[in-house]
């Protein structure tokens, strides 16, 4: 369990302290709760190693509906998008949504090249790892945090909640998008925060380079 | 009077660390760390944060760890052996030096039972 549950970034020797305890004679439930405490003390310690990336895909996010609406309003006077509606469902669907993933991943990815220049900058030289597990990583949560959003919000539209001001972007700037706090904004935000720290997760160094052996 | 005003000072948790791993010399990992400390402190430590702490003195170059042989009785997991550094000695000593002091300050103070 503890190995499926705790970031990789974590050894083993933890789960073997455990089981030592466990067969030297504590009870099932103190083991539990150490499981789950180590668990928890896991996650803490990765997020709070991460809370710089995290910090900043939660600030680019909040940029996020501006790209969101830059992108509708451009998208509705793009011949591209007219022929890609012209042709026979399902490649329709299937290549506006590719367009979809590849505006969004757009966003993010040019947020974690700031974030490396920034860091170039600040730091100078940085090390990044697993680009390709950091992509599929963005890719999954972006459509994670969609699904998720998209139950939540419509089954409190179901309930009769609330009402979404217009999504077509009639009643925005691109300064009042960013400065806005509503339902819509908010689900924008969340899946780009979901992809983008997904993305700066994966990407950063583990902090435990390596162990030596005991002599 | 030496003053401490460019070092890092060590929490109580982690002092009671420092102190196990220095006791208890080469056998030094988790489950003796742990057992010390509920020995003395009279409750339940959590492994985990027994870790993270000792994560945290590695990291300031406090004690320094290494993997040892996995075994059977420990499903084939290593243990983690933590030694303390010089660095790590030193900051206990002055610790010591600075509460000693500071509780030699207050001669007169009755704890309650």
């Amino acid at each position: 369990m503890m190995a499926h549950l705790t970031p990789a970034d974590r050894d083993e020797a933890v789960a073997g302290d455990l089981l030592e305890h466990f067969r030297a004679g504590r009870s099932s439930g103190w083991y539990w709760r150490q499981v789950i405490v180590a668990i928890a003390v896991a996650w803490g310690q990765s997020v709070w190693r991460r809370r710089a990336p995290l910090l900043f895909a939660a600030i680019w996010s909040l940029l996020s509906p501006a790209w969101e609406l830059f992108f509708l309003n451009r998208s509705r006077h793009k011949p591209l998008i007219g022929a890609i509606w012209r042709l026979p469902f399902p490649l329709s669907t299937t290549c506006d949504f590719a367009l979809r993933v590849f505006v969004d991943m757009f966003f993010i990815w040019f947020g974690v090249l700031v974030y490396v220049v920034l860091c170039r900058i600040a730091f100078g030289k940085i090390e990044l790892r697993r680009p390709w597990i950091a992509l599929s990583a963005s890719i999954v949560a972006f459509a994670v945090a969609s699904l998720g959003i998209v139950a939540i919000v419509g089954a409190m539209f179901a309930m009769g909640y609330f009402r979404v001001r217009g999504v077509g972007g009639e009643t925005f700037t691109l300064l009042g998008i960013v400065e806005d706090l509503g339902i819509w904004t908010f689900c924008v935000r969340f899946q780009y925060f979901a992809g983008t720290a997904a993305a700066l997760w994966f990407l950063s160094p583990r902090t435990r380079t390596g162990v030596r052996l005991a002599a | 009077m030496e003053l401490m005003t460019n070092r890092s000072y060590l929490g109580e948790f982690e002092l009671m660390l420092l102190l196990a791993v220095i006791h208890l010399g080469d056998q030094a990992y988790g489950v003796p760390i742990s057992r010390e400390l509920e020995s003395h402190r009279g409750r339940t430590v959590s492994v985990g944060s027994v870790y993270a702490a000792l994560e945290r003195l590695e990291t300031k170059g406090l004690v320094v760890s290494s993997l040892g042989d996995p075994t059977p009785e420990r499903g084939g997991k290593a243990k983690r052996y933590f030694r303390v550094t010089k660095e790590g000695l030193r900051q206990v000593r002055e610790t010591r030096r600075v509460l000693t002091r500071l509780w030699q300050a207050i001669p007169g103070l009755k704890l309650q039972a």
